[in-house]
């Protein structure tokens, strides 16, 4: 299955700018990021366990997020559809946050808060964008994996 | 004229260290879905997981996610006790040819059949699902690779997949198929499930087979590769 990356350029939480910074700030990471999202390409773009997962709680049952973790402390979530009829899969944007075994401890108090509330505004970006698809082809391009 | 970032990200990826390391991840992380997966089937924590397996949850953790590199042979007498610990073959987690979706499909097939199926079945079926799914979907939902043999398609895997499950029938929990579950039914029903011999036949009545101009007896496309999109 083809992959398809909203563009740098396009927006600031693009997973092609998320992509990017991490060239700058973690390039040692990036093949296992784009591992995964192979793996899950291969798959069909199939949201497979441990790596990827639909977020079925928030109404819209096409819309899936990869979750590599960055140097086992930190997940980037990359938002994603499948377009069937492009055989494509689809990046919309992307957001990375703390991860690892103390996980649940900083989700709580007021930077918990924080986290859950700009991962609730991600996912909502998520959406818009994905119902923007249609009419800003454009702004996607491929991503060789 | 310097690189833009986006440029030269598409040239880090072309870098044979990044190709190297890439490929390390991947089978990493194909043994990380197995292992998340039957942990799933057994109702353990990673924690739980750890105890039995004698590691640290951490350990787990790495491996589900495809994080984990062994190291000094550590590696191996790990994988034994995970192995025993996930009430498994050794080759589940060991074989690069086996893959959680596909170990799910066969266990949902054996289950349909009440395990009491033959290799005919048993090669035969996946195929059919196969088929039907690069057709309806555009991907297979088996790694299994499908070359014409005497029998008509058949992937040598096989036996690494049967030894998983003769005399044996693993609880699975169905994770990786679940969306699919109602497709693979829908499937199974139009075909003669427990008659090895008409199966058979009908594989021969494929497009993939037809392609080869394959026969029953005749020899026209022996050990071909089958191109499921034809």
């Amino acid at each position: 299955m083809r992959v398809m990356k909203l563009k740098a350029t396009a927006h600031p939480q693009s997973t092609g700018k998320v992509l990017d910074d991490l060239l700058s700030s973690d390039p040692e990471e990036l093949p296992y990021v784009y591992s995964i999202v192979k793996h899950i390409a291969d798959s069909g773009g199939h949201p497979q366990p441990p790596h990827a997962k639909r977020l079925s709680h928030i109404g819209d049952t096409n819309l899936c997020e990869l979750r590599p973790n960055i140097n086992r402390e930190r997940l980037l979530r990359i938002y994603y559809f499948v377009s069937p009829e492009e055989g494509a899969m689809i990046l919309l944007n992307a957001i990375i946050k703390p991860d690892g075994h103390d996980l649940p401890a900083r989700y709580e108090g007021k930077s918990g808060h924080r986290l859950t509330r700009d991962i609730n505004e991600s996912i909502q970006l998520a959406l818009s964008l994905k119902k923007e698809y249609p009419l800003s082809k454009n702004n996607y391009e491929p991503l060789a994996v | 004229m310097s690189l833009s970032q986006s440029d030269k990200l598409d040239q880090f990826i072309k870098t044979d260290e990044f190709k190297e390391k890439s490929s390390h991840f991947q089978r990493m992380i194909i043994l990380g879905e197995k292992i998340y997966g039957r942990r799933n089937d057994l109702g353990l924590t990673q924690t739980d997981l750890a105890k039995r397996a004698q590691t640290t949850q951490r350990i787990i953790s790495e491996l589900e996610s495809g994080r984990y590199a062994p190291s000094n042979g550590i590696g191996e007498e790990l994988y034994d006790k995970l192995a025993e610990a996930l009430e498994i073959d050794r080759d589940y987690l060991f074989s690069e040819k086996i893959d959680r979706r596909t170990f799910e499909l066969f266990a949902f097939i054996g289950d349909k059949l009440e395990w009491k199926w033959d290799i005919m079945q048993f090669m035969k079926l996946p195929y059919f699902v196969d088929l039907e799914f690069v057709k309806s979907k555009g991907f297979k939902l088996s790694n299994l690779d499908y070359q014409r043999y005497e029998y008509g398609p058949f992937d040598k895997n096989i036996y690494t997949y049967r030894n998983l499950f003769e005399g044996k029938h693993p609880k699975v929990k169905y994770s990786y198929i679940a969306d699919f579950i109602d497709d693979i039914e829908t499937t199974l029903k139009t075909l003669p499930v427990r008659n090895g011999d008409r199966l058979k036949k009908l594989t021969y009545e494929t497009a993939p087979m037809k392609k080869l101009g394959a026969t029953i007896g005749g020899k026209e496309g022996w050990n071909e590769k089958l191109d499921l999109n034809s």
